[in-house]
């Protein structure tokens, strides 16, 4: 009998190494990828806009996105509706001078994991823009999802 | 590493228990019956899953014995992010192979390995998410509940050892390689009795049963 209890205690030290719940170790939040380019070129060119701010107009925060001087800029669509703005403001120390884009996309619920729970994967259906600097965009890519390595929009200036 | 001390462990043990236990009634045929003590002890800990399980198995020949197990279990997953309830039953069957040879016609103890084939079927309750996004807040969902079932296979290995009487004690460890993953790629459930983690393709598993053997 004492030998089954030491059996038993040894098998209840187990308990105290059983894990609880797994890390999320994955994005829970797809980014929409936008590459900016110069227009006029036979070939491909992208150019840096010098201080790029984001702000998107149906935000629950007061949030907006800072970019410095890049050609390449990442945003999130709203899972709340099906469409969204973002002011997009290329230079801070000009702030009116800015255009507006609009996205439109269909939401998609997702999986992940049972550590990383669900979010939302989105298939723009299309996109929009001002024209005050923005030459044109073009939509590259429509499923916006965990893969960081898409170019989705490009903005030509 | 856990899992290698621990079957150390209950070699000694048994080996140096099964002087104690020698068939005295000339019996050639053995059903053997057993709870497994383990799951309940391990899960102890935990409000969120619950696991039992009992296994039988009978002598074919000298070598080979024919094994059934069978049980349910539960968990609860529950997090603010995601929740949700699963039930479910489980067997297995299958056979082992005696790897030591029978010294004596009364000789019952046995290291064996084994395969198994594995069928669960699980009940899934409606699932409740909430999404937090940076910038927009909140969002929530409900899942809708699903029956599923789990098919696998198992390479099993282990020690059944004769302690006193017709009182067996053994253990045996597991590799669980799941056929059907397709069918887990929407909410795999967090714990399948019998199996393990619904989200892995392969589990391990660990089962010391106690029992009693029937001979005639």
């Amino acid at each position: 009998m004492n030998r089954l209890l030491l059996l038993l205690i040894l098998l209840t030290g187990f308990v105290a190494c059983t894990p609880q719940r797994d890390p999320c170790l994955q994005p829970r939040t797809p980014s929409l990828h936008i590459g900016i380019y110069k227009m006029g070129d036979t070939t491909l060119r992208d150019t840096s806009l010098p201080a790029t701010m984001l702000v998107p107009l149906d935000a629950d925060t007061n949030l907006v996105l800072l970019a410095g001087n890049t050609s390449k800029l990442s945003l999130f669509l709203s899972p709340l509706q099906d469409s969204c703005r973002y002011l997009l403001v290329p230079d801070t120390a000009l702030p009116l001078m800015y255009d507006t884009l609009y996205f439109y996309y269909n939401r998609q619920q997702k999986f992940l994991s049972n550590a990383c729970g669900y979010t939302y994967f989105y298939e723009l259906t299309g996109v929009r823009s001002t024209y005050s600097l923005v030459d044109s965009v073009y939509l590259n890519k429509t499923a916006v999802n965990n893969d960081a390595n898409q170019e989705h929009l490009r903005i030509f200036y | 590493m856990r899992i290698k001390s621990t079957c150390v462990f209950f070699i000694s043990l048994l080996l140096a228990w099964r002087g104690f236990a020698q068939d005295s009634t000339g019996a050639t045929h053995q059903l053997r019956l057993g709870v497994d003590v383990f799951q309940p002890v391990i899960h102890a800990g935990s409000d969120q899953k619950k696991g039992y399980e009992i296994a039988a198995d009978y002598r074919f020949n000298k070598t080979i014995y024919l094994a059934a197990e069978g049980g349910f279990g539960r968990s609860d997953y529950n997090y603010p992010d995601l929740s949700y309830t699963t039930t479910n039953s489980f067997i297995r069957l299958g056979f082992d192979k005696s790897l030591l040879p029978v010294l004596r016609s009364k000789d019952w103890d046995m290291a064996f390995v084994g395969l198994r084939y594995g069928l669960a079927f699980i009940q899934r309750s409606d699932a409740s998410f909430v999404y937090h996004d940076p910038l927009y807040g909140v969002s929530a969902g409900t899942i809708a509940g699903k029956n599923l079932m789990a098919h696998w296979l198992e390479v099993a290995g282990g020690m059944k050892v004769f302690l006193w009487k017709n009182i067996y004690a053994g253990w045996t460890v597991r590799g669980k390689f799941l056929v059907n993953q397709k069918s887990f790629r929407e909410l795999a459930p967090d714990f399948i009795a019998g199996y393990g983690r619904g989200d892995k393709n392969t589990n391990f598993g660990f089962n010391f049963y106690v029992g009693y053997g029937l001979r005639w």
